[in-house]
């Protein structure tokens, strides 16, 4: 995408459950009673309205298929679908396109699960060789991140930052997963899993919902709350690792320079950022390749964490991430988005929030995939 | 000792990549078209499509891209640690995802020039390397 939508999406409603044990909760049961908190953030009384209906699913099979998602919830839309390669901006990229289209005027996009091994495994569970040991999403992240050190210098201190940091806003969020104090300390002795990587830079399962409403602009005129607007979006992917592809998170540049290109501002009139964090390396990486600073220098720009904290100069997952508030395909991430813009988000809100970003990537099949979004409230340029 | 398992060839061009490491030889398709060396193994080269192409035998030489070490083991088949998993780019080109073997943590790094090293298991030979230049 080069430019902005041509006609303007935004959205209108975002429901989401506490994250983490949910006992034996179906994931339906959890997606249904967040999409229900969707429409009510909306003020949409009449679920009919909904003409359209994404979900997603995990590697593991878990997740939501739209067309059950509709018998569940007893609708009728008259588009529905979901991607291969599902997580929260992919699957939005494509909602909004279909508004901006005008093949839908309010879309929904609903997800929900709850896993075994919630609250206790390690997220990201993948068998990608097994002549040679190859396992789990982190791995790829590790690959990155020893490349990081070589070139730059950096090292696993503002991995650590980042996870802290992340665990003291879930501190402050009462739907997050995982709220228990940690330390510096407790980083540096949590166990080495892939190294460079420690428990602490991967997230875990956990369970949950949420479910995010789009609408055209003149639709959400009349929804409860204040729309909050896609301004831009920036993608970019890149060939497997055979080609030898090397710092699998470089091409986030091209996807921020398509991204701050198409609504004419750049990384300076960013309020909040969200990046999709399997790891703390996808974080550390979004900072440098979105332009909060140099390549390299993330680990200088984190320095003690307040700089990402809820009243430093670029609030980051200001709800705990993935990290400390819950593995949830980045929609916890986009409900928290909307929140901080609307001033919402009560002792973590980012005071003036008017500018929002989530930036994500991921590899699938060993490509790699990068979608952003850039989300600003309506008032933003006044 | 890990339990490696060979994914089963999804075509004719892949077991006669699997063939060919039986006899310890990693050989390679290269694009009779446009010269490109593709791993993996396929029908058509992906960058100009042709299908006409013959096996290179390569050196089996690489160097490290990058590497990571399993310190606590995922999975049962693998319950030896720490081991590696790096990503050996060849001097012939690809690049690819194996173990570098008889280096302990510490000991191999960015850059290092490694060798294969062919690993014969029950049922097929697993493509190995070691620290080391050719020969
Ligand atoms: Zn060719």
């Amino acid at each position: 995408m080069k430019q902005a939508f041509s006609r303007r999406v935004s959205i209108v409603g975002v429901g989401m459950t506490r994250q983490g044990a949910h006992g034996d909760a179906d994931g339906y049961a959890l997606a249904l009673q967040a999409f229900r908190g969707a429409l009510e953030d909306a003020g949409i009384r009449d679920k009919h309205r909904i003409d359209g209906l994404l979900g997603a699913k995990q590697f593991d099979g878990s997740g939501i298929d739209p067309v059950l998602f509709s018998r569940v919830a007893g609708i009728t839309p008259s588009i529905t679908g979901a991607l291969d390669y599902a997580t929260a901006a992919f699957t939005l990229h494509y909602g909004a396109a279909l508004i901006a289209s005008g093949a839908c005027d309010m879309l929904a996009f609903v997800y929900g699960r709850n896993p075994p091994g919630s609250m206790v495994e390690l997220s990201g569970a993948q068998e990608y060789d097994l002549v040679h040991g190859f396992f789990n999403a982190a791995a790829v992240h590790g690959l990155s991140w020893v490349e990081h050190m070589h070139k730059y210098g950096t090292t696993t201190e503002v991995l650590g930052r980042i996870a802290v940091q992340s665990r003291r806003h879930a501190e402050l969020n009462p739907d997050a997963a995982f709220r228990e104090p940690m330390t510096m300390d407790d980083y540096r002795n949590s166990p080495s899993m892939i190294w460079p990587l420690r428990e602490y830079d991967v997230c875990r399962m956990s369970g949950g919902a949420a479910a995010i409403i789009m609408a055209s602009n003149e639709v959400a005129r009349d929804c409860a709350k204040m729309p909050i607007d896609f301004l831009s979006i920036g993608r970019e992917a890149t060939h497997a690792l055979e080609r030898g592809i090397q710092m699998s998170f470089s091409p986030e540049r091209r996807a921020a320079k398509q991204l701050y290109e198409a609504a004419g501002i750049g990384p300076q009139d960013v309020d909040v950022l969200f990046p999709y964090e399997a790891t703390t390396v996808a974080a550390a990486a979004a900072l440098e390749n979105y332009g909060f600073c140099e390549p390299g220098g993330c680990e200088a720009f984190v320095g003690d964490g307040s700089r990402i904290g809820i009243n430093g100069e670029l609030p980051m997952n200001t709800h705990g991430g993935h990290l400390s508030g819950g593995y949830l395909i980045g929609l916890t991430h986009h409900v928290e988005l909307v929140r901080q813009l609307r001033g919402e988000c009560g002792p973590r809100q980012v005071p003036n929030a008017k500018v929002g970003l989530y930036a994500s990537g991921g590899g699938i099949r060993a490509q790699f995939y990068h979608a952003a979004t850039l989300f600003a409230r309506g008032d933003w340029n006044a | 000792m890990p339990e490696r398992t060979r994914p089963k060839p999804k075509n004719r061009f892949e077991q006669a990549y699997w063939d060919a490491l039986a006899r310890h030889q990693l050989s390679l398709q290269r694009c009779k078209g446009c010269g490109f060396v593709r791993h993996p193994p396929g029908e058509f080269c992906p960058e100009c499509w042709s299908g006409e192409f013959e096996w290179q035998p390569l050196s089996g030489t690489g160097s490290i891209v990058s590497i990571i070490w399993y310190m606590k083991s995922l999975d049962a088949r693998f319950p030896e640690v720490p081991y590696n998993v790096a990503l050996v780019r060849l001097t012939e080109g690809p690049a690819l995802i194996s173990n570098v073997v008889g280096s302990a943590f510490g000991e191999i790094n960015i850059g290092d020039p490694v060798r294969a090293r062919y690993c014969d298991e029950t049922d097929f030979t697993a493509l190995l390397f070691e620290k080391g230049s050719a020969g």
